[in-house]
């Protein structure tokens, strides 16, 4: 079993800057296996952010970095993987 | 206990040239996307200490305020005669533009003809929505037929007002420029609803660093971006998406019009 199993981590993950998020969908169109979702609460600014759930729709996230590249207010503000 | 940030290694990061403040623009809209776009180019060049922006009027007017870059604002219009003079006295600094349809395309169309005319060594990012989107959306000279807008309020008629101004034909009719290239910005609709293709901001990724290179090699580069405005054509962020992906990308087809040096088929 891969060791990103055993201890309960994503091997890949995106780091949302809810704060900065406009609601405006883009990069939850866009993201191949669904791991970004609008979220329900509002932000400071009375948008609904983006959040990032670690197992989406169709499978974990394979940091392909088309949401950082799509998000046109830098909110998407990291993509990482695990290290090895 | 160990954080769950030393496990991650970052595959793409924050860009130290974006200032980190929020931006003016409207809930997706493109100029945020070719903002970061134009940070990860100079980035990627190393060449963010000797770069001028230069602001146009329009939405990207307070371009400078999220690029942490050297910025001059130009008059309506007049950015390529205010870039051509930079470079002229520091021929070592990179020089860009952000301008709109309505400033390059209209006010200041005479500018950018003869800048490309001349040939002169600079880069014009031109962002094609199609609408004076600042303004409160009057109709422009790349508005499509039949877009209602509040100069336009039946549509606009192609016999009072003439076609759509195509800016990448005209500037690559002309001898000067050496690289003109036109990328369709936005997310596109696939067959599945739920998905978008992010494939045009990829290829504006491309096409803003070929356009710096070209002008480091000293030729004039123009690469347009048809973009969205999702507010003024009165739609929802994703209707505008697939609008502009229906009406507007079979009247500004993508395309490189111009490559002299080349740059494209490395």
């Amino acid at each position: 079993m891969p060791e990103s199993l055993v201890v309960g981590l994503p091997k890949s993950r995106v780091v949302v800057d809810a704060e900065r998020c406009k609601g405006c969908d883009l990069c939850v169109v866009v993201c191949p296996q669904r791991n970004l979702h609008l979220s329900e609460r509002f932000n400071r600014m009375g948008y609904h952010p983006v959040e990032f759930r670690y197992h989406g729709g169709r499978g974990d996230c394979t940091a392909c970095g088309l949401c950082y590249w799509v998000c046109p207010d830098f909110a998407i503000t990291e993509v990482s993987r695990l290290r090895p | 206990m160990i954080g769950a940030q030393e496990l991650y290694e970052t595959k793409l990061g924050p860009l130290p040239t974006l200032t980190g403040k929020p931006t003016h623009y409207c809930a997706g809209c493109e100029h945020g996307t070719l903002t970061r776009l134009i940070a990860s180019a100079l980035e990627d060049l190393g060449a963010r200490e000797r770069t001028v922006l230069v602001s146009s009027v329009g939405c990207s007017v307070l371009a400078h305020e999220y690029l942490n870059v050297d910025a001059v604002q130009a008059p309506h219009g007049r950015a390529p005669a205010v870039m051509a003079g930079i470079k002229r006295v520091r021929p070592d600094l990179l020089v860009f533009s952000i301008q709109g349809d309505g400033d390059a395309a209209s006010i200041g169309l005479l500018e950018l003809l003869y800048a490309a005319n001349r040939g002169e060594p600079i880069t014009i990012f031109l962002v094609n929505n199609a609408i004076y989107g600042m303004t409160g959306g009057q109709m422009a000279p790349t508005t499509p037929e039949g877009m209602v807008t509040t100069t336009t309020p039946f549509g606009r008629d192609l016999h009072q007002t003439g076609p759509p101004l195509d800016a990448s034909k005209l500037v690559a009719s002309l001898e000067g420029p050496a690289y003109v290239k036109r990328v369709f910005l936005p997310v596109t609709p696939t067959p599945s609803p739920e998905f978008f293709n992010a494939r045009g901001a990829l290829e504006g990724a491309r096409a803003v660093r070929h356009a710096f290179e070209v002008q480091q090699k000293g030729g004039f580069a123009f690469v347009e971006f048809v973009s969205t405005c999702s507010v003024n054509w009165k739609l929802s962020v994703l209707e505008s998406k697939r609008y502009a992906a229906k009406v507007l990308a079979p009247l500004f087809p993508a395309g490189l019009y111009r490559d002299r040096f080349g740059v494209e088929a490395r």
